[in-house]
């Protein structure tokens, strides 16, 4: 209560003045008018109250210091006082404002980001029991290479004993038809068991029985869709739906946020189907891709399940000698998601908390800096009275409302960058989990912050506390010798940013260096002006190989015919990364069997192809009119199959056959003569940020079977590259009108140009190249700041000193040189910090650069250059204003 | 003893005061000790207010802005029920020491 009460006093200090002032007024005035009661003269009885009273102001005084809590009084002046300072600094409270909210800010955003990619837990019951299967190869056992197969899955499910439950689930692209404009869907097929090892239920509706896998097909949709397409209407269950023209009856809802991603899938599937008991793609030895997830048992360690399935593994290896040894990979699920970024996130986490620190210290310099130049007021303080431990308690309070200002604008900062990185999304991927700035995140920060303002403002206020008043007030801010210690601590905190930012320089320059390298290296094909449109026909219109490529030849002649397109061909197979090669004969080498077979990616294209996508012949011919399903059947090569399986003698004549020779479906495919050669495309490999040659066989697809791989599957995925002459748009209305006038039932998504495709698969240099350029320049800019503000604090302190040299005899440019020197040798010992925190901390970022080695010379020189000039530059600008402007008469006088 | 101490005799002078005229002004307490006293205890009356204020804080004492006879605005200050056990106290104490002073001066 009457704490309160102090407290509300407090904030109405003038009210509470002025109703103290009014009752003593009264009391003086009873008295007054009591004494001329009693017979006295006014004059005499004002004199008389006036006597009794005491002096009133004083009273007053006493008074209201009773009612005031001294102590929390106090503090609100110091806090005043506190804003005052700042205020009439105005540009130190800017600029260390400014640093602080954008080191706390850009700190605390991405920690945030960081936060729910990787700590926050996945939307699922109990995420930390889920585990991924990837199959690896033998060489790299820690990158998922493949799928597993069904049949492997079937395996593990029958044997392993880690599990409660196990399920297996694959990518199905859909095409929605039957109602409005034919749509795609991001689909899955799934085993039954998949929704119980997740732990998910039924938003609305019910999820897969075990009646569903003999039964009619159903489907569960996601409540994205739900709103989405449907409005959250109810009607839809029971409906059915047209997916890939076969029919299919929603019986449930998947709950909203309810998030299955594996590897790092950026979105999540729309509308889930059971695989059935008798699908044929699905039997019991079926090497259909599946991705499989387990629910460890309660007390079961992911290492347990790991031993336990690689042994499993290599039993089941053995089941099938023909195929390239392979190991289990097992990774909890959250760890999955994250696979392709988790480097980029940890490395931008890192160069991000270097800048806080060098914000940190940007701000306690400036600190450091203004309290040195503040010495004297201090010591005037103290002689007139003023306590050590008040203007300990002074400084340590201004600088903390310096940095609590600085945490809220911080914060303001860090909402602001959260938002701008969802909208940006530099990844293309988002986690599933809300990107929130969180409490705990938080915290840290304005921990972090509070912690930095009592350490930079105790250690002042601690100075303060032992300085000699005399000295200081002797000492003018002009004195000599006696400054230059108090400039250490400042130019220790300088020579720390200096390190810093090359640390910083170093890691983007390397990222920008691999960036570029990746960038600049020929691919193979021509990326530019290029649209590819992917469609997915389906089986049922488009059952047989003559369907197939006569819908392509008529699709590519209307494309060919649209305005500004100068070419365009067909391929079934158009991927820039993670593409599987087949093994195949020679004719020349029948003696190869197994493992030793060559292998390639095979790729059946249709006429025009190579043009269209700007693949160069190397020798020999391109596929033409000629080759059709009545003549020969012929293939192309690619360099890099003729260097690695020919010894780079000239193939062309030599007979191939796709396939391993013990596998009796081989049999099934045409020996195919060799006709030319073609310049080798490059792809990258999953997570790989190198781009390789691979060797390839092109087919062309008159004289290929298709249809006998596509029996099993409900589409056939065909993709079309169209390619404008310079600079000529093809808007996407169009693309899709010559698709639709061609068949109205086929879904077209946006076509991409093999520009964006292969930008998308240099996201992750890209994003750590730019994120961290910005960084390292913004922490180069701090670091000038700093050094600025030494050297002109260090030059208005030798001020005295400079004019005796000048009056002795030294001419400007000597004195320029002094200065400077003082400049070099902080410069000096920074970069040289900053180059062994450099070697040492890049040794973490080796498997992100390409092109370049962590230790490069010309990387380090290059950057060693840049900071030594900016440096300097920053130096030199008070080194000339002190050269010029000083006057050896004028600063010998001012004392 | 403590407790006297904080207080002052000034204090309990004015929780006496209180108790017996009911609520008073500052100047009414002035006038009621002086005349209580018969003229004896005279103080300085300035140095009244920190004290009412200080117990208006502790919760002793508790004050509202009233008309005198002489239609005048004044604070009147009155007792509490924690001004009144305050008041025992202190008087009990009181009384102890005056007891023990003259048990004092009578040894001689």
């Amino acid at each position: 209560m009457s704490l309160f009460r102090r407290i509300s006093n407090l904030f109405s200090r003038a009210r509470v003045d002025h109703e103290i002032e009014a009752e003593l007024k009264s009391h003086i005035e009873m008295r007054i008018e009591g004494s001329i009661a009693e017979g006295m003269s006014p004059a005499e009885a004002r004199r008389n109250a006036l006597l009794r009273f005491g002096n009133p102001a004083v009273m007053k005084e006493k008074t209201v210091a009773e009612d005031a809590a001294l102590s929390v009084e106090n503090l609100s002046a110091d806090i005043r006082y506190a804003l005052r300072q700042l205020m009439r600094n105005r540009g130190f409270a800017f600029i260390a404002i400014l640093t602080l909210a954008l080191g706390i800010g850009a700190t605390t955003g991405m920690f945030s980001i960081l936060n729910a990619w990787i700590i926050q837990p996945l939307l699922l019951k109990d995420p930390q029991q889920l585990v991924i299967f990837w199959r690896a190869a033998a060489g790299s056992p820690n990158e998922p290479a493949y799928f597993f197969s069904w049949r492997d899955y079937v395996y593990f499910r029958e044997r392993s004993h880690a599990f409660q439950s196990l399920g297996a689930s694959f990518e199905r692209g859909y095409a929605l038809t039957g109602s409005g404009e034919p749509e795609s869907l991001h689909g899955g097929i799934l085993s039954r068991t998949l929704f119980s090892t997740l732990g998910v239920t039924a938003y609305r509706g019910r999820l897969f029985l075990q009646d569903d896998e003999t039964g009619a097909p159903v489907a569960v949709i996601s409540h994205a869709l739900w709103t989405k397409r449907f409005h959250q209407s109810m009607t839809v269950l029971g409906r059915t739906l047209t997916l890939n023209d076969k029919l299919f009856k929603v019986v449930g809802i998947l709950p909203p946020g309810f998030s299955y991603r594996v590897l790092d899938t950026p979105y999540d599937v729309d509308v889930w189907t059971l695989i059935h008991s008798g699908d044929p793609e699905y039997k019991q030895d079926s090497v259909a891709a599946v991705a499989i997830v387990g629910r460890l048992n309660a007390g079961a360690t992911l290492n347990q399940a790991r031993s336990e399935v690689v042994l499993l593994q290599q039993e089941n290896d053995r089941r099938y000698p023909d195929i390239p040894k392979s190991t289990a990979l097992l990774d909890g699920l959250q760890r999955d998601n994250t696979r392709t970024m988790r480097s980029s996130l940890i490395v931008l986490g890192g160069a991000v908390g270097l800048l806080l620190l060098i914000a940190c210290t940007n701000t306690a310099s400036l600190i450091v800096g203004r309290n040195i130049q503040r010495e004297r007021e201090f010591a005037v303080r103290t002689a007139l009275g003023s306590s050590a431990r008040r203007l300990a308690v002074q400084l340590v309070v201004e600088n903390l409302v310096l940095y609590g200002i600085s945490g809220c604008l911080g914060l303001l900062v860090a909402f602001g960058s959260v938002r701008g990185f969802l909208a940006w999304d530099p990844f293309g991927a988002l986690p599933a989990q809300p990107v929130k700035v969180s409490v705990p995140v938080l915290a840290v920060a304005a921990m972090l912050t509070a912690l930095s303002g009592l350490a930079f403002g105790a250690y002042p206020a601690f100075r303060a506390t032992r300085f000699n008043v005399n000295q200081a007030l002797r000492s003018s801010t002009s004195g000599a010798s006696a400054a230059r210690g108090k400039l250490r601590s400042r130019r220790i905190i300088v020579l720390t940013q200096i390190a810093l930012s090359v640390v910083l320089l170093i890691g983007a320059s390397l990222m920008l260096t691999t960036f570029l390298r990746l960038n600049a290296q020929p691919l193979g094909f021509n990326p530019v002006d290029t649209h590819v449109i992917q469609l997915s026909l389906p089986h049922k219109r488009y059952g047989s190989d003559t369907q197939l490529t006569q819908f392509a030849d008529r699709l590519s002649a209307r494309l060919r015919a649209l305005p500004g397109v100068d070419s365009a061909g067909t391929t079934y197979f158009l991927r820039l990364s993670d593409a599987g090669t087949e093994p195949f004969q020679m004719n020349s080498r029948r003696d190869l069997s197994g493992e030793h077979l060559p292998r390639a990616v095979p790729v059946t294209v249709g006429p025009g192809y190579f043009q269209a996508m700007g693949i160069a012949t190397v020798s020999g011919r391109d596929f033409s009119d000629r080759d059709d399903a009545t003549t020969r059947p012929v293939a192309i090569l690619n360099d890099n199959a003729v260097q690695r399986y020919f010894d780079g003698k000239n193939p062309i004549g030599e007979h191939l056959r796709i396939g391993d020779p013990k596998d009796p479906e081989t049999q099934k495919n045409p020996w195919l003569e060799v006709v030319g050669i073609v310049e080798s495309t490059k792809s990258t490999r999953y997570n790989q940020i190198a781009w390789e040659a691979r060797p390839e066989v092109y087919t062309d697809y008159r004289q290929q079977q298709i249809h006998q791989y596509f029996a099993n599957t409900d589409y056939k995925t065909m993709f079309f590259v169209v390619r404008t002459r310079p600079s000529v748009a093809l808007s996407n209305a169009t693309i899709q009108r010559a698709v639709w006038s061609e068949d109205p039932n086929l879904p077209v998504g946006a076509t991409k140009s093999l520009g964006e495709m292969v930008a998308g698969l240099q996201t992750q240099p890209r994003v750590r190249a730019r994120l961290l350029s910005v960084f390292a320049g913004l922490a180069l800019l701090l670091a000038a700041i700093g050094i600025y503000g030494v050297m002109a604090q260090s030059v208005a302190q030798r001020y005295r000193e400079i004019g005796i040299r000048m009056a002795l005899g030294a001419d400007r440019r000597k004195v320029l040189l002094l200065v400077l020197k003082q400049g070099f040798s902080l410069t000096f010992a920074g970069v040289l910090l900053g180059t062994v925190l450099g070697l040492i901390a890049v040794r973490f970022m080796k498997s992100l650069l390409y092109g370049i080695t962590s230790s490069s010379p010309a990387t380090y020189l290059g950057v060693v250059a840049i900071v030594s000039f900016v440096a300097l530059v920053a130096s030199f600008l008070p080194a000339r204003r002190a050269a010029a402007s000083i006057d050896p008469v004028r600063s010998l006088r001012t004392e | 003893m403590a407790r006297n101490d904080l207080l002052g005799s000034l204090g309990f002078l004015v929780l006496k005061t209180l108790s017996q005229a009911g609520p008073l002004h500052g100047y009414g307490i002035v006038l009621h000790i002086q005349r209580a006293s018969d003229e004896l205890l005279r103080i300085e009356e300035g140095s009244l207010y920190p004290a009412l204020h200080r117990m208006e804080q502790s919760g002793w004492i508790s004050s509202e802005w009233a008309l005198t006879e002489t239609k005048r605005k004044a604070k009147y200050y009155k007792l509490t029920a924690v001004g009144k056990k305050e008041l025992q106290e202190v008087e009990k104490n009181f009384e102890q020491l005056v007891k023990g002073v003259r048990a004092m001066l009578r040894y001689a």
